[in-house]
């Protein structure tokens, strides 16, 4: 016998919980709109179709970072041949506008990051999340999370002092 | 680096109010869906059957996707390839070269792009490389090589014949921790 379809109470809750990070963390993975939205959306049909029963809101919430990351992968790579121009409307650059001027040479940094390294950065400093949880998290040992913490500290730096000179 | 005024403003990002319709419309869709599909289960059956025939007709004629494969194993839609599937995709880790073998079974002619690196014959001739599209047919064997490949980026060889086209796409899988080829249309 199967187990009964998730309650739409239970997706309602999550939803609210979970949209806004999740749809923060696939725009900085892939840089649009539209893409973000799909990735969240396919996270969130997921998780009503395979209605897992999670051990705690813990469990429940590295399951939707980790599944949302790996959505953005594949949608990044779907997309890896399509032009520039299909992505950078201005619809789908909106959410640059919640930036000051000041800080979108920090978002662009961000931006350029490598995946791996970009998502870690965002789940410590922007998200809030500890080095353990993102370990637990992303299946990682603690220490290549500092690691990538520290490499992407690094890369930033050098970005931002490039794009200093730059200026 | 990132003070509080930053991560305010990247808080203040929320999901579009119509995401959360967009999901509930598209399970009811897929739930409705799913009751007219029992529904007509028997027609499409037998539809399909017939599909098949002329489709088994068609390809007798020989109307073929390329076949494509890593070393010797078969990359398809379903089946990814893995650095420890194979020994045919390797990684030299002192410059970051990834040598990828390929065997490329093209039954039409075949319009082949790139986007970083080359394709070289075994004998060592560069066949292609991402400054230039070249047209192929019959069994091509090479070698894709690109340097200094960074873990973040996908490269992607494009087949292009005139039923389709075929990507055949290398990338770092974060979670394997392994060079991975997959082929998408």
């Amino acid at each position: 016998m199967g187990r009964a379809p998730r309650a739409e109470s239970d997706i309602s809750a999550a939803y609210v919980k979970y949209s806004d990070m999740l749809y923060r963390i696939s725009l900085m993975q892939l840089k649009n709109a539209d893409d973000a939205m799909d990735a969240v959306q396919d996270v969130f049909l997921k998780y009503i179709k395979k209605n897992l029963i999670f051990s705690s809101e813990e469990h429940e919430k590295a399951w939707f970072i980790r599944s949302t990351l790996n959505q953005c992968k594949d949608i990044y790579r779907k997309n890896s041949v399509r032009s520039h121009e299909d992505i950078s409307t201005a619809e789908n650059l909106i959410y640059k506008e919640s930036f000051s001027e000041d800080h979108s040479s920090l978002l662009e940094a961000v931006e350029k990051l490598p995946e791996k390294i970009r998502s870690v950065i965002v789940l410590h400093y922007l998200e809030d999340m500890s080095i353990d949880t993102i370990a637990k998290t992303l299946k990682l040992s603690a220490s290549a999370v500092k690691m990538r913490l520290s490499r992407g500290r690094e890369a930033l730096k050098q970005l931002l002092e490039k794009e200093e000179f730059n200026v | 680096m990132f003070d509080d005024r930053f991560k305010e403003e990247y808080k203040s990002i929320k999901a579009p109010e119509e995401l959360y319709s967009r999901i509930m419309n598209t399970e009811t869709e897929k739930a409705e869906k799913g009751n007219i599909v029992q529904f007509r289960k028997m027609a499409s059956f037998a539809a399909a059957a017939a599909v098949i025939l002329v489709a088994g007709l068609f390809i007798i004629t020989g109307d073929k996707a390329p076949e494509i494969y890593v070393g010797t194993e078969k990359l398809t839609a379903e089946v990814q390839i893995t650095e420890a599937d194979t020994g045919s995709i390797m990684l030299a880790r002192m410059n970051n070269e990834i040598v990828c073998e390929l065997t490329l079974e093209l039954k039409k002619e075949t319009v082949i792009t790139m986007s970083c690196g080359s394709l070289q014959s075994e004998e060592g001739e560069i066949l292609l490389d991402a400054e230039r599209s070249s047209e192929f047919s019959g069994e091509l064997k090479a070698k894709w090589i690109v340097p200094f490949a960074d873990t973040a980026d996908t490269y992607t060889i494009r087949l292009e014949d005139k039923n389709g086209t075929h990507f055949i796409n290398l990338y770092f899988d974060s979670e394997a921790e392994q060079w991975t080829a997959c082929l998408t249309k």
